[in-house]
């Protein structure tokens, strides 16, 4: 039967998505190359490169944060404040101190100060953890949305942007012609058991969904039957996750430079997707 | 003494829990003489107190409600609302099958919640229950982050296209300072809408509480909205 109501226009949008998507990818690499400085020593191609990548990543990101507001320029007025009920009041403190951190930490990495550096790294860990958490934390804010009001989804976020550190890492290495001296830069197993987990969270998360509310099984359905089938399926779960792990597994010694980037992009383009699906299919707009 | 009784065994009539703890009051006022002299002023004169805070809402008569749309219209013209966004408006929804088709009509505004999520999720504090404890936007403050349009589960907040803030529903704050009726209310032909303060029990929206069954939009989500509407929120029908 037809309803005739007003909808105003949403609060969250694409810019979001993508903003999502680059402080997830600032998270992520922060806790990989903090990982991997404390690693074995084939890892700190790794580290340095992942060090770099987080504060461009996370300066692009608060930069379409601002530019998402209506009013860009009184943007400073979030920092002037402090509001323990708004997830956003924490996010924007902590994301502003995390910037200025990494920003020291990747110095430290370009000027080879690496005791230094992995000193201010371990310091910084939990800054990155909860701005990987945050986009998160904030969707579950959000009153009235069953895919959004979910525990997992900073974890799935979390280890969707340490996923998609791996990736740009192992492509920018390989761009910029780094002889890999094992499959991955050595990461071949850590993206696969990161892969695994995503995958139980995701299929942990539809259980809930589907056993949940009316609300949340609608949503399950839109995501295994209806609309969003194709991107969650095919673009989410298959091209990003199950094929990437697939390669991984049977090219086991591969260091093929042209392997590398097919899996990097694909796992980018399912973690892309899964923010999209998440954001925007949250508020039935795809 | 007849009010406190009618007060203390007929409040909840609707499936929503009211806020204002009349009870504690009269608990208290039990214990001696004195004290029951001062919860029974309480009870008369409670509203008219300067200290007490109110508690404006709405009570919308499904029933009487013919979807004429001049509240939605009223609300336009009282505060010049840009086009393509709304304070008030009317949902209409079809029911039924030919050759018994209907229409129902659910007339919407601020929910004026107790608990709202909209004035939790701001960052910078422009969202904040003013002196009558309305949920407003200070628009100076207001950056435009549109976090309190996304998580407000009733659509009433907006960005206001020529402000660039939030926007929304006030309860018409500035004709009830002066002793007057929201717009909307003023301009109901059906008397749907009667506005009032749930503080005060004797006002008719406490009356209308007490002896009808009311139900409220979303109170599985805890936000304690202050509209309360008698008649089947789903099958209302009209005009049959």
């Amino acid at each position: 039967m037809p309803t005739y109501d007003i909808f105003h226009l949403p609060g969250l949008d694409w810019i979001t998505v993508l903003y999502f998507f680059f402080s997830g990818l600032a998270s992520g690499s922060f806790l990989l190359s903090v990982w991997a400085g404390y690693g074995r020593k084939k890892l700190r191609p790794v580290a340095k490169s992942a060090a770099v990548i987080t504060p461009i990543s996370l300066g692009i990101g608060l930069l379409l944060c601002i530019l998402h507001l209506e009013r860009p320029f009184q943007f400073w007025r979030i920092l002037t404040t402090f509001q323990p009920t708004s997830t956003t009041s924490w996010g924007s403190w902590v994301l502003s101190i995390f910037l200025a951190v990494s920003t020291l930490y990747a110095f430290l990495w370009l000027i080879n100060r690496q005791e230094k550096a992995k000193t201010l790294g371990l310091l910084g860990l939990p800054l990155a953890l909860f701005t990987g958490l945050y986009t998160g934390l904030l969707l579950m804010q959000m009153s009235g949305n069953s895919l959004w009001d979910s525990a997992l989804l900073p974890w799935i976020f979390v280890v969707g942007g340490l996923l998609t550190a791996m990736s740009v890492s192992v492509l920018i290495l390989t761009v910029s012609r780094q002889e890999a001296t094992e499959p991955f830069y050595g990461l071949r197993q850590y993206i696969c058991t990161l892969i695994v987990i995503e995958l139980l969270m995701i299929f942990s998360e539809l259980v809930a969904l589907y056993t949940g509310g009316t609300g949340a099984v609608e949503i399950a359905n839109e995501l295994l039957t209806g609309n969003l089938s194709f991107w969650f399926l095919n673009l989410e779960v298959a091209v990003g996750l199950v094929i990437p792990l697939g390669i991984l597994v049977v090219a086991k010694t591969s260091k093929k430079a042209g392997l590398h980037i097919a899996v990097s992009v694909l796992m980018l383009i399912g973690i892309l997707t899964m923010r999209f699906i998440v954001v925007l299919a949250g508020q039935g707009q795809i | 003494m007849q009010k406190q009784e009618r007060t203390n065994d007929g409040v909840h009539s609707g499936e929503h829990e009211r806020p204002h703890g009349r009870r504690t009051v009269l608990k208290v006022g039990a214990f001696g003489a004195l004290a029951a002299y001062a919860a029974v002023g309480q009870v008369s004169g409670g509203a008219k107190s300067t200290n007490k805070r109110k508690c404006y809402g709405m009570v919308i008569d499904l029933r009487r409600c013919i979807g004429c749309h001049t509240c939605t219209v009223a609300c336009k013209s009282e505060f010049n609302v840009p086009l393509g966004v709304w304070r008030a408006w009317v949902r209409v929804k079809e029911n039924g099958e030919y050759p018994h088709p209907r229409r129902s009509f659910i007339p919407k505004l601020c929910n004026n919640c107790r608990n709202s999520p909209c004035v939790k999720i701001c960052p910078t504090g422009a969202s904040y229950y003013n002196e009558d404890g309305i949920s407003s936007v200070d628009e100076e403050k207001c950056i435009g982050c549109k976090l309190c349009v996304q998580t407000c589960p009733y659509e009433q907040r907006f960005i206001n296209p020529d402000k660039k803030t939030a926007d929304k529903c006030t309860l018409c704050m500035h004709r009830v300072r002066k002793g007057l009726v929201p717009s909307c209310v003023n301009t109901c032909v059906g008397r749907a809408r009667v506005f009032g303060d749930f503080s005060d029990p004797d006002s008719e929206v406490s009356e209308l509480v007490r002896n009808n069954k009311v139900s409220v939009l979303r109170p599985d989500l805890g936000t304690k909205p202050q509209v309360y509407y008698i008649g089947d929120l789903d099958e209302q029908v009209i005009g049959r």
